[in-house]
């Protein structure tokens, strides 16, 4: 399965070292106020890759990509039930809790009317996120939206360092606009199968907890020109320029 | 034309029991709500699941999943991808886990369930139990998840990406889900009561449900699976349901409106929802029977598509609308009954709703003897 890129962009920091998000001009001050940090970073991401006016937003579909989800928002909703008790639990951060919402968010501030799909995949949501949004252009042609986002950050973080799960927490968002096969595109995403001892091989290697990571080498691949390819079980990401 | 998907084998565990108890549930028997878990608020009526299910796996939603799938144990696993649909995940246990830190007492738990957020573990539970092979996914689009792996798991067919799929969805009674909605308002504290005048809100239920998806015609063909988003509000419905008719519509592509015999309606009992998808169907499924199965197995979140569109199979293949529990005093124009009804069903939609928004319909064609 392949796919051209027509625009890609992404960021991330460690959280040793946290940056302001900054609010896109597509978004609303007041609807950024009701963005969870997820959402934030996902539309920081999304937004400059929806430049092109063709684009019927309507009908583009856009595949959500989370390792960690809205943990954060989850954090906060229970901190209020156990800490505040039933009565005082926040509406605002239970409907923040789910995994869709960065998704939901980006929908009525940029829009997008089309299909939208949430994933989750552990270390692997950058690779299955792809996939999906690969498959999905076989089937139908036509553009997809790639948004990619993890937030680790000051509460949230304490439950991975208590349970020693993340050895360099860190953040960030990507998106890539995809299209089935585009003349002015540069790049490419193609997914290959792989061997079975290419398979066993990367089966052991260590992997992020965040999406972002992977997503921002993809990116950084896009750019940097060639080809690179990333190896995952069973299968390899090939991100090549033209 | 893509190329036919046919549900091979389907499922589910609800608090009525496997499939057969579930859809007899559907029409008569004991009451299915109650006071739930001990931690539970005793004054909201939720639908638990009563089989034992705690040997399988020590997180509920995963267990729940197991227990439902027991029938295809032993399956070949070998290019089989797991689809897993689910709001909460393991949320259960990870809640215990906040609580103790929140209070300042030493969080006695390890890993495992402070990795229980993480929504990609039902897959990867799930998947280890029965030996999958292939890709292993999670979504997680609220309240339409279990609609929407069924066409991620279609796709994948398609693509060649896998040789079968297992579209799993379930969620488990949690603190997240009971106490977010009960702060929401949208839980009832009487009775969940969908598509009649006087209902008042949601009942949460928990459970599972599976459908094996493989190429090729079969008795139940997968004719189309679509999602809309209304960009409208992040809890609330587009109030003219646009968004619904637009999947509607992109599901049953190929099909007159009229065509559609039997709708399995999302029906949360929420005066908002339900109002919105009256007014929805009337457009894109007028003529249809519509049946509400929350008013028996309560709203069971991320699994309630897979196991809607697993009681849809059913209706279709036994030739019967199955009645809608609850519901006394339909809504105008909603054709909902209160026994079954024996019908002809050639094409099926089931259709779920959830936050951000969003919307997603599967219809289902049955080429079976009626």
């Amino acid at each position: 399965m392949k796919a051209t890129v027509l625009e890609h962009y992404a960021f991330s920091w460690p959280l040793s070292a946290p940056q302001e998000i900054p609010r896109p001009a597509a978004v609303e001050a007041g609807a950024w106020r009701r963005f969870s940090r997820v959402a934030r970073l996902a539309a920081a991401a999304a937004a400059p890759v929806l430049d092109p006016a063709e684009l019927d937003r309507d009908e583009l579909p856009m595949f959500f990509g989370t390792g960690l989800g809205e943990y954060s928002s989850s954090y906060g909703f229970l901190k209020s039930l156990f800490t505040r008790g039933p009565a005082m639990a926040s509406p605002l951060l239970f409907q923040n809790s789910v995994h869709n919402a960065a998704a939901g968010h980006l929908s009525i501030a940029l829009g997008l009317r089309g299909p939208s799909e949430t994933l989750c995949a552990g270390a692997l949501t950058t690779l299955r996120t792809f996939e999906r949004a690969l498959c999905w252009l076989e089937a139908n042609s036509g553009f997809a939206l790639v948004v990619l986002a993890d937030d680790v950050n000051g509460e949230s973080a304490d439950g991975w360092r208590l349970g020693g799960m993340m050895g360099e927490p860190g953040e960030g968002g990507a998106a890539f606009l995809l299209a089935a096969a585009d003349p002015r595109a540069e790049a490419t995403l193609e997914l290959l199968p792989r061997s079975e001892h290419a398979m066993a091989a990367s089966s052991r290697r260590a992997a992020p907890f965040f999406c972002t990571a992977d997503a921002q080498a993809v990116s950084n691949a896009l750019f940097a020109g060639g080809e690179h390819r990333f190896d995952y079980p069973g299968c390899t990401l090939v991100a090549s320029r033209l | 034309m893509p190329a036919p998907v046919h549900l091979a084998a389907t499922g589910c565990l609800t608090t009525f029991g496997d499939l057969e108890g579930t859809f007899a549930g559907l029409s008569e028997g004991a009451w299915p709500f109650g006071s739930g878990p001990g931690w539970a608020p005793g004054d909201l009526p939720v639908a638990q699941v009563h089989a034992d299910v705690g040997a399988l796996d020590r997180h509920r939603t995963f267990a729940l999943a197991k227990a439902a799938l027991l029938p295809l144990y032993g399956l070949d696993g070998t290019g089989l991808a797991v689809v897993f649909a689910t709001t909460t995940s393991a949320m259960l246990l990870g809640e215990d886990a906040i609580e103790q830190h929140v209070q300042g007492q030493p969080v006695e738990v390890g890993e495992d369930l402070l990795c229980s957020h993480l929504a990609h573990r039902g897959a990867e539970s799930v998947g280890d139990w029965i030996g999958a092979t292939g890709p292993r996914l999670v979504v997680s689009t609220a309240c339409t998840s279990g609609t929407v792996a069924f066409g991620i798991g279609a796709d994948l067919l398609r693509a060649g990406r896998c040789r079968r799929v297992l579209v799993v969805g379930a969620d488990a009674l949690c603190r997240t889900t009971v106490y977010g909605f009960r702060s929401l308002g949208a839980h009832t504290r009487t009775a969940c009561r969908p598509f009649d005048v006087d209902r008042d809100g949601m009942s949460i239920g928990e459970g599972a449900g599976f459908a094996l998806l493989e190429l090729g015609e079969g008795e139940t063909e997968l004719a189309g699976v679509a999602t809309r988003t209304d960009a409208h509000h992040l809890t609330a419905p587009e109030p003219g349901g646009e968004g619904l008719i637009r999947a509607i519509r992109a599901a049953t592509r190929g099909f007159e409106p009229g065509e559609i015999d039997h709708v399995n309606a999302h029906a949360t009992g929420t005066p908002t929802n339900d109002g919105v998808e009256a007014r929805a169907l009337a457009v894109a499924a007028p003529g249809a029977w519509i049946s509400a199965t929350k008013g028996a197995t309560g709203h069971t979140l991320g699994a309630a598509g897979v196991i809607e569109a697993v009681l849809l199979a059913e209706s279709m293949r036994r030739g019967i609308v199955p009645a809608s529990r609850g519901c006394q005093n339909p809504i105008e124009g909603v054709a909902v009954a209160n026994v079954p009804r024996a019908r002809v069903q050639r094409l099926g939609v089931s259709v779920n709703l959830a936050f951000g928004g969003h919307n997603a319909a599967l219809a289902l064609r049955f080429r079976g003897a009626a």
